[in-house]
């Protein structure tokens, strides 16, 4: 179910209601039938996967503190490979199969798939929407379980609805047990105060989505459709565009998904904390996908060494968390190329820093000028490699930026209105500035303490934006694909 | 909430008054007779000439142009349930269909399953609509129109040059209040055609799913009336890409034409006189001219005077 679809404006409501209907011993059963019909909204079968992680990992994590020291990895990493197996099987086997086969293209063998000879083509494999998010979630609680950082669930309920609870299930934020689980169980009061915040950022996030993010798209789409036909200006401002798509995309669904948390008295955790902000490419990974990232620092990053050891060591270590990021958000090569280029961004600034400190010591900037031309720096830097993550290939995303070079005409009206273009960026400018100001996570303070009379208008003036301002034509969140 | 959905529907409502995209007004009534096929036949084949020219056998009517594109009207299980759900129920067996066809209504993804390819037909307008007949058809407007809603206060710029009939044909015009299309827009026009055909056929095969498709409406509309097949003309350099792609396409169509008693009419062979704007869509005279000739091969085989053949001028 999309959160932007007619369908979840009538389910939050009937769960909503139901929640607060039910008394709280049964709660956990209301909001776990709820998150199960969420999921299965459009394709039931999928549940199975969704199943087996919670049972292997409930079961795995009881048996962590039953067995002796010895076995206690085993379950572990039952656990780990179960769930990996899953997501590599469904998210990655027809990538790998792709990539045999064009490996074998290039030694002039053709195994690829023939239509007459009916031989299976593994690109059939459907890909499990939310895949990537639970399985890390799941895993996540059986290593806290066996690092003995939490003891394990006991109740099969509240933990199958900690893996499946629908806010965040199927594009997180991907959550750890300590947190979640605990506002779970908590005994939730009727708060108006809480349930109209989260309607806010319901309503915020739709806003980001409809108006914004899907608008910045139907350009994307026409320059990244046809670089060649669309060359020079347009695709600069395409690339430009996309890093603003994908995050207002992103935490448009964070946005709905904390919002929709919120009215049930659950406080799901921040996944975005103004990073376009960032003056550096190390500061933006800690503010782009919290969760994603805490995840990969706390259970792959620091095990492997972390920033401490050698260089080489570090500049290793650096490479294969982000050849992972890349992975994590595609089966293709493009997300690898990405992730590398964006670990290769972080070694040179890290290689590169004792020299910038002293340059700019030597030139006297003031720390203003400095984070502004770091600031300027990045949102160049990051829509480089942004280029790879938009093309459907590598020879695609290289056909762009040779096309980007064209530059002989100045004509950027691609989608033949000024008035949509001129849109695009002052909306920009807009949700900046309210990000700068407020956050994504506190947008509802702007609209919660001004007068009745002011906030009336705003409820009316949303009203008019997003129905006449909408884009029907995009859909889908950009991270339900991973 | 209620002042929300609404004011929504207000403006969807206001909307359909005016221009909506090029296939709302295909949507907007019951169809007693149908033309089927992909864009050539959304602007070559023109509904009211059709009626008039053939008042005299009584079809039934309204004739409506319900020919998409490319994207949208290849023949498949999607089409034909929208066919169905198109026509006006009636038992006279007097409706008329007439098919246009082409190797590009036969084309699908390489390596795609009947699923696949059932899957991605669904996500067109006709997979996503289920109300094929209503006036203002809201439900077509809710599912499928993509843009902003504050195109419906102001009157929608469509290009000055096409008209969308109520009928559902897409008349594009050459000259239009003394503003002609310039030749070089339409060697560029012409050009990029070209270029999407060349690069899209390399992805394409002729699908055994859409000639089954094609099988089973050729039937269903047979038990209806009178089913006739046309190809319609279009620059040689467009009919030599298709016929590439599919060598044998005439020879299919012509067994078709022969094994189900349905005449078929090829205006390809000698295109002189008809003027395209891009290379593949016809021009409103243009239009004109083919369908006039139609009707007269139509009349013909109808009155049993001559059997089908190819239009030679």
């Amino acid at each position: 179910m999309l959160f932007n679809s007619f369908e979840f404006l009538i389910f939050l409501p009937i769960v909503l209601i139901g929640f607060y209907l039910t008394t709280h011993k049964y709660r956990w059963l209301w909001l776990l039938a709820a998150s199960y019909v969420f999921y299965m909204f459009h394709t039931p079968e999928l549940i199975l996967l969704l199943l087996i992680s919670t049972v292997v990992d409930y079961v795995c994590a009881l048996q962590i503190v039953k067995v002796s020291k010895t076995h206690k990895k085993n379950y572990a990493i039952l656990s780990v490979l179960i769930n990996l197996g899953m997501l590599g099987f469904f998210k990655y086997f027809s990538f790998f199969t792709t990539s045999v086969q064009e490996i074998f293209m290039f030694f002039g063998l053709n195994i690829s798939p023939n239509e007459t000879r009916g031989s299976y083509n593994f690109n059939q494999v459907l890909l499990p929407v939310g895949i990537s998010f639970y399985t890390f979630q799941t895993i996540s609680y059986t290593i806290d379980v066996y690092r003995g950082k939490i003891q394990p669930e006991k109740h099969f309920g509240y933990f199958a609805l900690y893996v499946s609870f629908f806010p965040q299930l199927v594009a997180g934020p991907i959550e750890r047990a300590a947190r979640l689980l605990p506002q779970l169980k908590q005994k939730v009061l009727v708060n108006i105060e809480a349930i109209k915040q989260g309607l806010i950022m319901i309503a915020w996030g739709l806003f980001l989505k409809v108006v914004v993010a899907d608008r910045l798209g139907l350009y994307v789409d026409a320059a990244f459709g046809d670089p060649e036909l669309n060359h020079g200006l347009p695709l600069y401002i395409a690339a430009f565009f996309f890093a603003f798509q994908i995050y207002y995309d992103f935490s448009a669904y964070t946005a709905i998904a904390i919002g929709a948390a919120k009215t049930m008295g659950v406080d799901l955790m921040q996944n975005f904390n103004r990073p376009y902000f960032s003056t550096t490419v190390g500061q933006f990974w800690t503010r782009w996908h919290i969760s994603l990232m805490e995840w990969l620092k706390d259970y792959v990053f620091i095990p492997m060494g972390g920033s401490k050891g050698s260089p080489v060591n570090i500049t290793r270590n650096i490479l294969v968390l982000f050849f992972i990021v890349g992975l994590w958000h595609g089966a293709n090569w493009t997300f690898v190329v990405w992730g590398l280029l964006n670990a290769l961004l972080l070694i040179v600034e890290y290689v590169t820093n004792p020299f910038r400190k002293k340059l700019f010591l030597a030139l006297k900037l003031p720390q203003k000028v400095i984070d502004l031309l770091g600031w300027s720096a990045l949102v160049v830097c990051l829509s480089i490699p942004l280029v790879f993550f938009r093309s459907p290939s590598i020879a695609d995303a290289l056909g762009y930026f040779k096309n980007m070079g064209t530059i002989d005409t100045l004509h950027i009206n691609i989608l033949g209105s000024y008035f949509e273009l001129g849109l695009c960026f002052m909306l920009i400018i807009m949700v900046q500035t309210i990000h700068y100001v407020k956050g994504n996570d506190a947008i509802y303070e702007l609209v919660t303490k001004p007068s009745r009379t002011v906030r009336w208008s705003i409820y009316l003036a949303y009203m008019v934006v997003v129905v006449l301002g909408a884009i029907h034509s995009q859909n889908s969140f950009i991270y339900f694909q991973f | 909430m209620g002042v929300l959905i609404s004011f929504y529907l207000a403006m969807v409502y206001a909307l359909s008054q005016g221009y909506v995209d090029d296939y709302y007004k295909k949507f907007t009534q019951p169809a007693g007779s149908l033309i089927i096929g992909l864009s050539t036949a959304s602007e070559g084949l023109v509904p009211d000439m059709i009626e008039k020219d053939l008042k005299s056998f009584d079809f039934e009517g309204p004739m409506v142009n319900f020919a998409l594109d490319g994207t949208q009207s290849r023949f498949g299980n999607v089409y034909f349930e929208g066919i169905k759900k198109k026509l006006k129920q009636t038992t006279t067996k007097k409706q008329l269909f007439i098919l246009s066809v082409s190797p590009g209504s036969f084309a699908a993804q390489k390596y795609s399953s009947d699923e696949d390819i059932n899957k991605m037909d669904k996500n067109s307008i006709l997979g996503k609509v289920t109300d094929f007949t209503s006036n203002p058809n809201y439900n077509y407007i809710i599912n499928t129109y993509g843009l902003p809603l504050y195109n419906a206060l102001h009157s929608e710029d469509q290009w000055n040059h096409q008209t969308t009939h109520d009928n559902g044909w897409n008349e594009t015009q050459w000259v239009i209040q003394g503003d002609t299309i310039a030749e070089s827009d339409m060697k560029y026009w012409k050009w990029l055609t070209l270029r999407y055909f060349n690069k899209t056929v390399k992805d394409q095969v002729v699908s055994k799913y859409r000639k089954n498709s094609f099988i089973e409406l050729l039937n269903f509309l047979k038990a209806k009336g009178t089913v006739m097949l046309v190809r319609l003309p279009a620059d040689k350099e467009v009919l030599s890409i298709e016929n590439n792609f599919w060598p044998a396409f005439d020879a299919y169509i012509e067994g078709i034409s022969k094994t189900y008693q349905v005449p078929y009419f090829n205006y390809t062979y000698k295109p002189h006189g008809f003027k395209t704007y891009d290379g593949l869509h016809l021009e409103s005279e243009s239009a004109k001219k083919v369908t006039k000739i139609l009707t007269t091969d139509l009349k013909d085989h109808l009155l049993n005077l001559n059997n089908p053949k190819n239009y030679t001028p």
